[in-house]
């Protein structure tokens, strides 16, 4: 891969002139939250979370350690991650009890089948308005067939695929904000009128008429509210970045691991300018055949997952499930470099989870996920195998963990999908 | 039902004098207290029913629906329950009687509230607005459903996500034919050397041997035939020079090499096809020493070049139907073997297993032959022993390709890339998409003539907001909008900035989102606008415009004629899609995956059972055909995929063909279509109270409540020891159960021969495992009989289907039913049903025609009121 290393450093320690958002405070409309929960939200020991699933998954019998517990030796994908191992937790035996299937891989992050709202969209609800931008999905070139995010309507929402997009929108041009605050602020005057329009309408309707019409008014009323938002955040001057971005868009589906170096990259300083505190980033994976290490692999990336058990396949599967494992620690290692406002590494107040919605890409099963829990000041360093020979009602399933993330971040809630307990057991 | 006036003359006087209130007459109170009250008292509430009331408050929205509901059941004979005490003909015809007058005097034809468009409805709204193609995002929200449609006027609610989205596709629209002034990025000429190695690879469409890059293949997907620089692509729009160096690797007889130099967007879908993509250039390569190969091309902006090897003799491209798919890549793999005997020989000795693919297949064979030992002289490739081999083999079609391209990577033919180099721009062209805006701009702005600012923009504005609104727009209206422009400009922006804030005002107007504001018997326009989203799913045409501007749309003859004019045109098949596909539950159909032990289903099986419902639909509706035929067909619509399912022996093509049925057999028309089938069971296994259900709804008109929440669903045992039948008559033995369930059963198990998906079936099947392989056999026979509450005894489908046919008002009714509340976005009132079986009955007697029916609905007074 010719990605190149000195320009993932210098945007490591970039230098950064960030506005002290964090000390800006929430913005005065920030959201209907109540009081209590917004003070739990402040008060939430997490600040940030980050989700990452990759496609196709791994080879889980190299990926979960033989051993348990805090001594366990390192897997054969894992082994970058090695000098971090303080740092995260494994999990294994945990899914969602959610049907199988090649259109189920999204339950990753929703739980079931249909379509749902994804744990990273309740956080969003729940702490996205301090910062710019609520939430962003993040995915390497077209992206593929995946859907990771999704809205309590069930809808998915879309990826951002080109480095140089997700660049352009995190630290956009003058000239782009002028032209957005020139559009939300004339965007006044059009619903002013509308308004007015609606207003003479509701005095010819009948009544049950007249009480549709008023979703019309409380739903201008809460975007006008939104716009009012979006300009405070255009005044608060967009952080300027050192980040020299490649001259070209690393979009071809081969390239995906080098661009994914690169959203990796971005995705931190997204979190240092607090930009937002909820990433999602889906890695895709296809019929590409990566060349790794200066070595074309024998076959696609897609043939290589449907290994068929074949020793040979296998190992050319882990190939790209490590370089995947292994840019992922350079992202933990980065936030551990780099500093939130009170001067903390930034992974001690960001939850990352990372996984995958296949179990086992083989058999397109999703059960038995690959799920780790990096950063968020838990207590990391083991390999916690979760007892799925007898099972009972105390058997924790992946929303257990969802519960737990949730509640660190002041999002607290009672049920997820099936899982209605906790694994605060593990983590505090 | 026959009415008595002079009976309740003194009645009717009576609570006229009370407006909105009905006080209950002796006769009805004393047959309330004899046969109702015992159950649907205050206290006990059977059913959440309570009948124990001095007098009807009308202004209590529940008191309709109660009260109709009341009148249905003593119609039928439904209540009281046969247990109980049953009222002389008499007594129920009295209070029969006194129920209609007092519910066709409160529950009057109409009563829709405000309809916010759904969405395919806005997405052909602001398309015809703007005349530009427009689809919403994917973020948009779906509509809900409720009465088995989503364009229900209480469930399209309005909430803060919809209405951001409003606001931002508004803006988005705008900018689509008011883009907002954007500088042309200047971009240097420059030259990208692209190396064998810096090519995106997917699957097998190339390998480096050598240095070089070798393809072999013509497949037409992209990740599975081409090749194109991973980090190249244009970044304006303009002329590159571009050039491959290209070598014929391992040249044949008859043939030269075709290369074809293709554009793509950089960031497309792999499976893009490269028949689809623009030709840049062609050469042929007829050298086995490298030559260069040179041509000016033209790149849009974020455009990429595909090399594709077009006349490559290998590819995975099926030909047409899946047989003739195995034919040709198993003549292919002949090919090879009638070129190299031991290959074929040592291919013959590994065969196939389950993790081969690509390199690692091939390697098998290769070490089968380094070992020797395999009898080359006896391996005749015409052998019908080979043919069967390389057939069995080509049912692994992506892997057998695959590994015959790793294959010919060594053997050829093939042409090798040595380099590739892309200089440019050499000049600026112009960029594709801004043509096409300054287009869709000059069409949408006009010309300004020698007009001022507000003539000008009352000229743009005007016939877009009569267009949005449906109507002409007041004059007050407009001056708004005008106003808004001025002021805009006034403050210093430019004049189409004004338009383009506007447009964006309009766009959110609840004057375009909402429709059906007038209260009563609709106008010439809303008239136009319910006719036309009705039938076209569309805003009225020019011509329905006209209609209703002249005044004359509400004339019966005039109306019909537009009917039945959009009856006829492309556009009803969005109402065919709509209707047919939320009345018969098509949508549902990409959902369920059979389960894999029943049979093998893919994608095309898919759409041949909704292809053949769609069409069997548009048959009934163009021939104007009586609507017994959606119950019991002449005819019906076939391809190999469902008429295998149906055991029809057919051709073996994939192309739809109407085909002839005998009537009152089992397959055809909804009771029989798999379509229906499918949707109805769950793709593992059919439930008969489902089915039953589904049908009471959507056939035969008598819906059945929600169960009581606290009863299990009865389980199919999957072990096949016990019958469902069995399982169902313990459920029933509890009489609140059987109420329901004497209606509901017996049609769901008429329905009981078709399996999940609509294959015949006369036994359950119960699976066996032997070894891995895991057979299916009989179990239970199927017992498919019932009888329905009127006495008839149904045997199987058969049956259902005369029964149907017979009373076919039954099905009319609630055909019309559906139709008039898909068309009105409303739960229709006792006024608005008993309109319904007029029509249905009338209909009946002139031919009982499809079209007729929906011209008769159309010309109501139900539909016509709001």
């Amino acid at each position: 891969m010719s990605f190149n290393r000195r320009t993932f450093l210098r945007g490591a320690g970039a230098c950064i002139a960030l506005p002290a958002l964090e000390s800006f405070g929430l913005p005065r409309l920030a959201s209907g939250a109540s009081t209590a929960t917004t003070a739990a939200i402040t008060n939430a020991p997490v600040k940030r979370l980050v989700t990452i699933g990759t496609y196709l998954g791994f080879h889980t019998p190299s990926w979960f350690p033989k051993e348990t517990g805090a001594d366990y030796r390192i897997s054969e994908v894992l082994e970058p991650l090695e000098d971090l191992r303080s740092d995260f937790s494994l999990f294994s035996g945990l899914d969602h009890r959610a049907s199988n299937g090649h259109k189920n891989w999204s339950n990753f992050l929703t739980g079931k089948a249909t379509s749902g709202i994804s744990m990273d969209q309740i956080v969003a609800n729940g702490i996205g308005h301090q910062s710019r931008f609520a939430s962003l999905q993040v995915t390497c070139g077209s992206g593929g067939e995946g859907r990771m995010s999704f809205t309590k309507e069930g809808i998915s929402l879309p990826s951002i695929g080109r480095p140089s997009v997700l660049f352009n929108k995190l630290f956009s041009s003058d000239a782009d904000k002028a032209r957005m605050d020139y559009v939300l602020s004339s965007n006044r005057s059009a619903l002013d009128l509308v308004l007015d329009e609606a207003r003479s309408l509701k005095r010819q309707v009948s009544s049950r008429d007249a009480e549709k019409l008023d979703e019309y008014f409380s739903s201008v009323r809460d975007v006008e509210r939104k716009v009012q938002k979006q300009r405070q955040w255009l005044e608060v001057p967009t952080p300027k970045v050192d980040f020299k971005l490649p001259d070209y868009d690393p979009v071809a589906p081969d390239l995906s691991l080098e661009c994914e170096a690169i959203m990796y990259d971005l995705m931190a300083l997204a979190l240092e300018t607090d930009s937002t505190r909820v990433l999602s980033f889906l890695v895709p994976g296809q019929g590409q055949v990566f060349t790794i290490d200066g070595e074309k692999l024998s076959a696609g990336y897609h043939g290589l997952s449907h290994h068929g058990n074949d020793p040979d396949k296998i190992a050319e599967f882990n190939q790209v499930g490590k370089k995947q494992v292994a840019n992922f620690g350079r992202f933990l290692s980065v936030l551990n470099q780099k500093k939130d406002a009170q001067g903390r590494p930034l992974l001690d107040t960001t939850a990352v989870f990372y996984g995958s919605g296949m179990g086992n890409a083989n058999t397109h099963n999703n059960s038995r996920l690959p799920a780790l829990l990096a950063g968020g000041g838990y207590r990391h360093g083991a390999h916690h195998a979760i007892d799925r020979g007898n099972e009972t009602k105390a058997t924790p399933l992946l929303g257990d963990l969802f519960l737990s993330i949730m509640e660190s971040m002041g999002v607290g809630q009672e049920r997820f999908v099936k899982a209605s307990r906790n694994m605060n057991d593990y983590l505090l | 039902m026959k009415v008595y006036p002079l009976a309740v003359t003194f009645l009717l006087s009576f609570t006229a004098a009370l407006g909105k209130v009905s006080e209950l007459p002796e006769q009805v109170d004393n047959f309330l207290g004899t046969y109702c009250l015992d159950c649907h008292d205050a206290d006990t509430r059977k059913g959440e029913v309570s009948l124990d009331l001095l007098e009807i408050d009308w202004t209590d929205p529940h008191s309709a629906k109660t009260w109709g509901k009341v009148f249905e059941v003593l119609q039928s004979g439904e209540m009281p329950p046969e247990k109980k005490k049953q009222p002389s003909d008499k007594e129920v015809h009295g209070i029969s009687s006194w129920l209609s007058q007092v519910l066709l005097e409160n529950d009057k034809p109409g009563g829709t509230v405000l309809r916010r468009l759904g969405k395919e409805e806005y997405e052909n709204s602001v398309s015809s607005l703007l005349k530009i193609p427009f689809t919403v995002p994917r973020s948009f929200p779906t509509d809900l459903v409720s009465h088995g449609f989503d364009n229900h006027g209480e469930e399209l609610v309005l909430s803060p996500p919809l209405m951001a989205q409003y606001l931002e596709i508004a803006t988005a629209a705008a900018d689509s034919v008011l883009p907002p002034p954007t500088g042309r990025r200047n971009v240097k000429k420059d030259t990208v050397d692209i190396r064998p190695g810096e090519f995106t690879l997917n699957f097998t469409t190339g390998h480096i041997v050598d240095g070089v890059l070798r393809m072999v293949t013509s497949s037409d997907p992209l990740a599975r035939g081409s090749v194109w620089p991973n980090r190249f692509e244009a970044r304006t729009a303009g002329v590159y020079q571009v050039k491959v160096d290209l070598s014929y690797f391992k040249p044949v007889e008859n043939h030269i090499p075709e290369v074809h130099l293709l554009s793509r967007r950089s960031d497309g879908s792999n499976f893009a096809r490269a028949s689809g993509l623009t030709k840049l250039a062609e050469f042929k390569v007829p050298e086995a020493k490298a030559s260069s190969f040179v041509a000016e091309v033209e790149l849009q902006r974020g455009e990429t070049i595909v090399i594709h090897y077009e006349n490559a003799p290998l590819s995975s491209d099926q030909g047409k139907g899946r047989s003739k798919h195995i034919g040709r890549i198993s003549e292919q793999l002949l090919d090879l073997f009638r070129d190299d005997h031991e290959l074929g020989a040592a291919w013959m000795k590994a065969g196939y297993k389950r993790s081969d693919r690509g390199w690692s297949w091939l390697e098998r064979i290769e070490a089968i032959r380094e070992k020797g030992g395999l009898d080359v002289e006896g391996f005749d490739p015409e052998n019908p022993k080979v043919k069967k081999f390389a057939e069995g083999m080509s049912r692994q079609a992506v892997s057998l390709v695959e590994t015959m391209c790793c294959y010919l990577f060594e053997k050829g033919p093939g042409i090798d890339v040595h380099h590739m180099s892309v200089t440019g721009p050499i000049r600026l062209i112009e960029d594709d998409e801004e043509i096409a805006r300054q287009k869709i701009t000059e069409r949408f702005m006009g010309k300004r003539q020698d007009r001022n600012d507000r003539e000008y923009a009352a000229a743009i504005l005007k016939p877009l907001i009569d267009s949005a609104f449906r109507r002409p727009a007041t004059e007050e209206q407009v001056e708004k909008y005008l106003q808004v422009v001025l002021r805009h400009k006034a403050e210093g922006h430019r004049f189409e900035d004004g338009i383009h804030l506007a447009l964006r005002a309009l766009l959110c107007s609840p004057n375009f989102l909402y429709r059906g504001h007038r209260q009563g018997q609709l106008d010439e326009h809303d008239l136009a606008t319910r006719l036309s989203f009705f039938l076209t799913n569309c805003p009225p045409d020019a011509s329905l415009q006209k209609a209703a501007a002249s005044g004359k749309l509400s004339n019966p003859k005039d109306l019909e004629f537009h009917t039945r004019r959009l009856l006829k045109h492309t556009r009803v098949k969005n109402f065919l899609s709509s209707f047919t596909g939320q009345w018969l539950d098509l949508r549902l159909l990409p959902e369920i995956m059979p389960d894999s032990r029943l049979l093998n289903w893919n994608e095309k099986d898919l759409a041949a059972i909704i292809t053949e419902t769609e069409l069997f639909v548009a048959e009934i509706l163009r021939e104007n055909h009586p609507i017994e035929t959606f119950i019991d067909p002449a005819f019906t619509y076939l391809n190999k995929r469902n008429a295998k399912l149906y055991e029809i022996k057919f051709p073996n093509s994939e192309k739809m063909k109407r085909v002839d049925l005998k009537k009152g057999g089992r397959h055809g028309g909804i009771l029989g279509q798999a379509s229906v089938m499918m949707a109805t069971a769950n793709g593992v296994d059919t439930q008969p109270v489902l089915r039953g259900v589904w049908l009471l709804e959507n056939v035969l008109g008598d819906p059945v409540p929600e169960p009581p929440p606290d009863v299990p669903a009865v389980e199919p045992d999957t072990m096949g020891a016990k019958s469902i039948r069995e399982l169902l008559q313990k459920h029933n033995s509890d009489a609140s159960c059987a109420g329901c369930h004497k209606k509901i059963d017996p049609p769901g198990f008429a329905l009981e021969n078709f399996d999940p998906v609509g294959r015949w079936r006369d036994h359950y099947p119960v699976y066996e495992k032997v070894g891995d392989k895991v057979i299916r056999k009989d179990g239970l026979p199927v017992d498919a009989t019932g009888t329905m509450k009127d006495g008839t005894i149904l045997n199987d489908v058969t049956d259902l289907k005369r029964y149907l046919v017979e009373n076919v008002d039954i099905f009319g009714n609630c055909l019309a039913e559906k139709l008039l509340v898909y068309a009105t976005g409303r739960d229709l009132g006792f006024g608005d049903r008993r309109e319904v079986e007029k029509i249905v009955k009338k209909v009946r007697q002139d031919g009982n025609g499809f079209q007729d029916l929906i011209v008769a609905l159309v010309l109501s007074e139900s539909f016509r009121t709001k």
